[in-house]
């Protein structure tokens, strides 16, 4: 069961690097781009037998459950940093 | 110069050493051999922290900053007895990477995040102390990406109202400017303490300011008012 989280600065804090980044592709000629805000990215795969909870829990929300306590408790800084999570489907 | 601390029931410094901390040598010859006091180390995967009357969680780069600096070691083993010890009343001091770690472990708000100009710093500084008033600033060396303060209104709220802010940027005139403020940290925040005044975080190296010869005979002594300030919060 494979996930992606992405973690990035809160909207109200100030995202020094997505600026530069932002700046530089100004100059490059990419008037078309207002803003960059820099994002880091885990893909997580757990193991489906771990995942199992009592019969007739969904597994697919236990999971999403362990993902997020995984960002609660360890990826994300709550302080200063937001999540998202997203299932990735096997190619 | 005289240690401070002598005999045989002087007290013991407890110090944390995680993979990547590279302060720890220089926070014990301070330790030691400036204030003359006992030293215990502490590894990261120590499942104990005892005998000691104050912990030091050294600079360095533990863990090599992965995911963000001082993530990794606040959830080491020995950081559990460390949060144990300060909630039971223990002193504690992060000195930059420890300050991280201080922070992601809860014991101190807030948070530091890279530096605004996103480069590394490494300079000397000035900082005051903000119930000096009009007393000189102190100057310290500092040596870091991640040093910006930063917390919510709420947090900062509640640090102002309890005399929590320890040490901000200022310039040799001692006041707090933008100039003077390496690493774009809120109110110039340099440092800060817990409530009780015993768990104390600052980004600057008071270990790194109290041989004279440093620096090619600039070297600043100033370390040793702040380390004086935090043993007297618990010694």
């Amino acid at each position: 069961m494979r996930y992606l989280v992405s973690v990035g600065l809160k909207p109200e804090v100030l995202d020094v690097e997505g600026r530069a980044i932002l700046d530089t592709l100004k100059r490059m000629g990419f008037a078309a781009v207002q803003d960059v805000r820099v994002k880091k990215s885990f893909e997580i795969e757990l193991d489906p037998a771990a995942v199992q909870g009592s019969t007739g829990d969904d597994p697919s929300q236990r999971a999403d459950a362990i993902v997020r306590k995984a960002c609660d408790d360890l990826l994300s800084n709550p302080t200063y940093q937001a999540y998202s999570v997203s299932r990735l489907e096997r190619p | 110069m005289k240690p401070r601390f002598g005999g045989p029931l002087r007290p013991v410094i407890g110090v944390l050493i995680f993979p990547g901390s590279n302060c720890d040598r220089d926070t014990l010859w301070a330790l030691e051999k400036v204030f003359g006091l006992r030293t215990r180390v502490f590894w990261h995967q120590d499942h104990e922290l005892s005998g000691v009357d104050g912990v030091v969680v050294p600079g360095g780069f533990s863990f090599g900053d992965y995911l963000r600096s001082g993530a990794l070691a606040a959830r080491s083993p020995i950081t559990e007895h460390l949060v144990s010890f300060c909630r039971r009343g223990g002193a504690a001091i992060g000195i930059c990477n420890g300050f991280q770690i201080l922070t992601e472990s809860g014991l101190l708000p807030g948070a530091l995040l890279p530096n605004l100009t996103q480069r590394f710093v490494c300079r000397h500084v000035f900082v005051k102390d903000p119930k000096d008033g009009a007393g000189g600033p102190l100057g310290l060396p500092i040596a870091h990406g991640e040093g910006r303060y930063y917390c919510d209104a709420a947090d900062r709220r509640a640090l102002w109202d309890g005399g929590q802010v320890a040490y901000q940027y200022c310039d040799r005139t001692g006041q707090i400017v933008p100039e003077a403020n390496p690493n774009g940290s809120q109110d110039n925040i340099a440092g800060i303490r817990n409530p009780t005044g015993r768990i104390l975080g600052l980004m600057p190296h008071p270990e790194r300011a109290l041989d004279p010869d440093l620096s090619g005979g600039r070297g600043t002594t100033a370390g040793l008012r702040i380390w004086e300030d935090f043993f007297a919060t618990f010694l």
